[in-house]
Formats: structure tokens, sequence, C-alpha cells
């Protein structure tokens, strides 16, 4: 589904030092699975992902996402393929503070607002939030409730690709174990890349990518063979 | 499908920060509009009085040179007053043959006083003979509705809003701290040009003027006195349609105007700096709001047309709840301040709602700048968390 290659992330670019935030990219990625990008803070994993989700332009390199090379998109191109193929799970959860964990998920969605109520219902369901829950605004739900609101609003429009950047970052144990239970079901017929710094949240992925310095220092897809 | 962001979210959602724009937008609305209501009622009010009236009756004074006396002709003031007063009659004739007059008569006037919202006019009224008083009041088109016609000397009618304004009673004096205990009142007369008619007692130094009798189409004593040869100069007093029109353009609905035009002004931009102060404030705590929306795929373009139909929405139902409010406000004031003055006024204003939607449509435009400055400084979500 991605294929990467030569690319490269470069601030201060007008500045003697180059800063290298990635530096000459090259990663396939498969159209399903779970797939763990893994490294220490500025190994630029999280730079890696947003410039996968059209959410940055890396400044050299292409990135071909089905045949497409996002680089060279428009904004618009940019953002209608944000909308319509990706779902996103951030650090925070991002919820809209006035909004019910409902309309949160809503917010997100492509088709009419009954077709959405209904999905996301069942969506916050599946995802182990009651019904009673379900109009309770984010500052009325616990941490974890939050964060499976959000990936509800990932998934409200089922995009091809999840992006998850640190998605347990502010949960606790059981509750992270949870968000990856449910990016794990979700890999099973779409791609889910989760970006952490935690190795232990990554026991189920089926590619784990490691970064280094802006470098990929190792592409681990034993799983992915033994599955195939 | 491409969905709007729903701008009703927030209305609803955040009912306490709404309400505050809100009531403070509608307020403003229904002062403004107030003000208004209450400015020109004097105008309203002033208006039978400069306008209808001068359609029917006219005042003419005119100094001998006018009426083409010369002192210097005449060896003495006897002879000057005589040939003055034959000049008069001769011009009193020839008004009464012309076309439109149904009478003109030298008379004594006294003077009425009618106080508005804002100032006082004080205007003329003649003093007839019993006889002529009849004539008078059916010429105005005014009519009895209480009291008597006058049947001895010094006894008035005074119109009704005139009796209200003033505090008048029938059987009291009228203007007692002007004329001491002469003029008696002892009628009300309804009509809709505040008329008021009496029957002299003695000289009350009010003045004396050939007082006209006229049609509208006939009520420029200028162009009446030229097509009989007179040519009024500036020493001539004249209170006829146009110079009444004039007065009132002048004098009241100009300096009302004015008023009102600095305060809708004052209010437009304090309102508008309040506005703008809270405006700003509810958008820098949904920077992240605006940050998701871009980031799950919405372009700056759908932010700025969710922020532009909140705006909308609490301005549609701060100028309906100001409308509301304006006129049960409208309705306490006409009836509990208004119509006991005896002040005359409208609801509906057609000219100052289009100045107060101008206004409101410039305060919209004003914040245009902090929602553009906003707009473009969105950012994405990964540029938050870096």
């Amino acid at each position: 589904m991605f294929e990467i290659k030569n690319v490269s992330m470069i601030y201060d670019m007008d500045s003697d030092e180059k800063m290298y935030a990635l530096n000459g990219v090259d990663l396939t990625l498969p159209d399903k699975g779970m797939i763990g990008i893994i490294g220490p803070s500025g190994s630029g994993k999280s730079t890696l992902m947003y410039c996968m989700s059209t959410l940055k332009k890396p400044t050299e390199g292409t990135i071909i996402y089905n045949g497409q090379d996002i680089t060279t998109l428009s904004d618009r191109q940019r953002e209608s393929i944000r909308r319509n193929e990706f779902g996103f799970v951030f650090q925070k959860h991002y919820l809209v503070p006035y909004m019910t964990a409902m309309d949160n998920v809503v917010v997100a969605g492509n088709s009419n607002d009954k077709e959405l109520k209904e999905r996301a219902a069942e969506i916050l369901f599946a995802l182990g939030l009651k019904e009673r829950d379900f109009n309770k605004r984010p500052s009325k739900l616990s941490g974890g409730q939050c964060q499976r609101a959000a990936i509800a609003r990932a998934i409200i429009n089922n995009p091809r690709v999840i992006f998850a950047d640190e998605p347990t970052a502010s949960l606790d144990h059981e509750n992270a174990f949870n968000v990856m239970k449910i990016l794990k079901k979700y890999s099973e017929d779409r791609l889910v890349i989760v970006v952490t710094h935690d190795r232990s949240i990554l026991s189920d992925v089926d590619i784990t990518v490691e970064m280094w310095d802006g470098r990929l220092s190792n592409v681990n897809r034993e799983r992915e063979q033994d599955e195939e | 499908m491409k969905r709007k962001l729903s701008a009703l979210k927030f209305v609803r959602n955040n009912k306490k920060q709404v309400w505050v724009m809100i009531a403070a937008i509608a307020l403003t609305f229904m002062t403004m509009y107030i003000i208004h209501f209450l400015l020109f009622s004097t105008t309203e009010s002033f208006n039978a009085l400069f306008l209808e009236q001068p359609k029917k009756v006219a005042y003419v004074s005119l100094t001998p040179e006018a009426m083409g006396v010369e002192r210097e002709t005449y060896a003495s003031d006897e002879e000057y007053k005589l040939a003055i007063d034959d000049a008069r009659n001769k011009i009193i004739a020839a008004i009464r043959m012309h076309e439109g007059i149904a009478g003109a008569t030298l008379t004594q006037t006294l003077s009425a006083t009618y106080a508005g919202f804002v100032g006082q006019v004080g205007y003329d009224f003649p003093l007839l003979s019993k006889e002529e008083i009849p004539g008078f009041v059916n010429h105005m088109e005014a009519k009895l509705i209480e009291g008597r016609m006058p049947e001895g000397d010094g006894e008035i009618l005074v119109d009704e809003t005139v009796f209200k304004n003033q505090k008048m009673k029938i059987g009291g004096y009228f203007n007692e701290t002007g004329f001491g205990q002469t003029f008696k009142v002892v009628g009300v007369l309804e009509s809709d040009c505040m008329v008021c008619v009496g029957t002299p007692m003695g000289y009350t130094n009010s003045g004396w003027y050939i007082v006209v009798l006229c049609d509208e189409a006939n009520s420029d004593m200028t162009r009446l006195l030229s097509d009989i040869g007179i040519f009024p100069t500036k020493n001539d007093t004249i209170f006829d349609a146009p110079d009444w029109a004039d007065m009132y353009k002048t004098e009241v609905t100009e300096e009302i105007d004015t008023v009102l035009l600095a305060i809708l002004v004052v209010v437009s931009i304090f309102l508008a700096i309040s506005i703008l102060a809270a405006y700003v404030s509810f958008m820098r705590s949904r920077v992240n709001e605006y940050c998701l929306y871009t980031s799950i795929g919405y372009g700056r373009k759908d932010v700025y047309g969710m922020i532009m139909r909140e705006l909308f929405i609490i301005f549609g139902i701060s100028i309906l709840i100001g409308s509301a409010m304006a006129v049960i406000g409208m309705v306490c004031l006409g009836t509990f301040i208004l119509k006991p003055m005896g002040l005359l006024y409208k609801y509906f204003y057609p000219e100052h709602l289009l100045r107060i939607s101008a206004a409101l449509i410039a305060i919209i435009g004003l914040l245009q700048i902090p929602i553009a400055v906003t707009v473009n400084n969105i950012k994405t979500i990964d540029m938050i968390e870096e």
C-alpha cells in the first residue's frame, strides 16, 4: 500500500548545519496488518508517520500510496485523502470539549447524520463504551473512554489506514492493552500504523520498524511472513 | 459525501458563552432602536404641528413698507396709521379673493407650548370672535370632543394632544404662568394638526397677524402675496407651510438625526470592541478544535464557514430577541410614558433598522480580521505535538 522511497525531512534548510528529521528512508508496507514504528524521542518515527499521512510534506523523496505519489498532491487533495482514506489517533485524544462522545465521533464522518449516528453507536459500543456514556462530554469520561472515543472517530469512515501516534501514552496499562487490542482487530483487514517508544505494547504487531536518528535501523517482518 | 462542520453544536453546547454574546447584541439592538423610538416620538409629534397645520392655516405680518405705505408720505402719525390699516384691509380682501383661500382676518394670536420627548416648541393660534370659531374649527377639520365652544371672552379650545401634554384641565387657566388668570380652557378638540383657538380678552401683546385659512396647494404665502402684488422681504413675518417645513427639517429632524447617528456610532464602537474581545477569546479557546478539523481532513475554508455560520446564528438570534424586546419596550414606553405626555409615535422605522443593520454588518466585517488571522494560523495536530 505504501512505498516510501528515499524520503528525507530536513529542518533549518537554510542553515549550514541541516537537521535531518528523516534521512533517506525506504520502506514498503502492505495493505493490511499492524505496523509498529518504534524509536526514542527525536528518532523521526512521528515525522515519518505524519509524512505518510500527508500532514507533513517531506523535503525529498516520494511516498507512493495506492500507486499515487502523495507528496505532490495539492492541499485540497491531501485534505480529501485524509478525510476519506485515513483515520487518526493522536497522543492526546483531542476530543472537542463541548461535544458529546457521540458528536465527537460523528464530526469526522462522511455520510448523513442518521447513518453516522447509528454507526458511531455501533463502534462506541464495540469499543466498550456504554450507551449512557455516548452523550457525555469528554470531561465526564475517563482517559481510557476518551481514547476509545478518539479511536471510534478515527474509524467512523472505515478508513484504509489508521495512523496512531503514541495512542496509549496517556493511558494506564489495562487501558493501553485494550486500545491495542482494538487496533489489532481493525488491522485484520486494514492497515494500522502505530508509532510508539514503548516496546511493550508492540507484542502483537506484524511488522516492527525501528528508527534511530532519522533512519530505519531495523525492519522486522518475521510475523508478517509467518502469517502469510 | 463531504459534510459541513456543524455550527449549531457550538451554539447549543456553549450556552453560557453564546448567551452572554446574544444578550449583549440583543440589548444593544434594543437600546439603539428604543432610543430612536423615543427621540422620534418628538419628530412624529412635531410633524402634525410643523407639517400638517401649515397646510390649512398661515400667519402673515407685513411691514408698512411691504404694504406700500411710506412714513414720509404722511404728515401725521394718525394719517400714517390709517393708511396702514387701509392697505392691510385691501391686502386681506385680495387674499380672500385668491383661489384656495377659505378666509383671512386680522387677529390677535396666543402662543401654545408643546413639549416633545426632547425639546419643546411654541406656536401661535388665533383669537377669533365666538362667531368665527366654528368656521375655523370646521376648516381645520377638528372636532369638539369634550367641553363646549367659547361663549365669552378669553375662552380657549385646546387640541387633545396639547391638552394632555401641558396637563391642562377644563375650567383651568390657559398658560397661567404667562397670562395669569386671563384665559380659560373650555373645550378639547380632536384634530390631526394640534389645533387651538380661542376668543380674545383685551390686548395680550401676543402679536397681531393676518390669519389665512388656506388649502395645501395655496399654503405658500410668499407666492400667494406675490400673486396679489405684494413682495415680502426679510423684515416681514410669515409663518406658512414652506417656512414650517424648513424649520422642521433643520431644527427637528436634522438635529435629532445627528444625535441619533452619534449614539449609533458610539454604541456600535463599544459593541464592536466587546464582541471583538469576546470572539477572540472564544476562538483562542478553540484552537485545538480547529487544528483537529484540519488534521482529519477538513479544509480551512470549512472551518471558516463554520465560524461564519456560528456568527450568523448568534447575530440572527440576537436580532430576533432584540426585536422582541424592542417591541415590548416600545409598547410599554408608548403606553405608560409617551401617550400620557400627549406625544405621537410609531413603532416601525425602516430607515433606522437599515442603519442598525449596517452597523451590525460593519461589526461582522470587523470580526473578519481576527477570524482570518485565526483561520490562517490553524496548524495540524502534528505541529502542536511538536
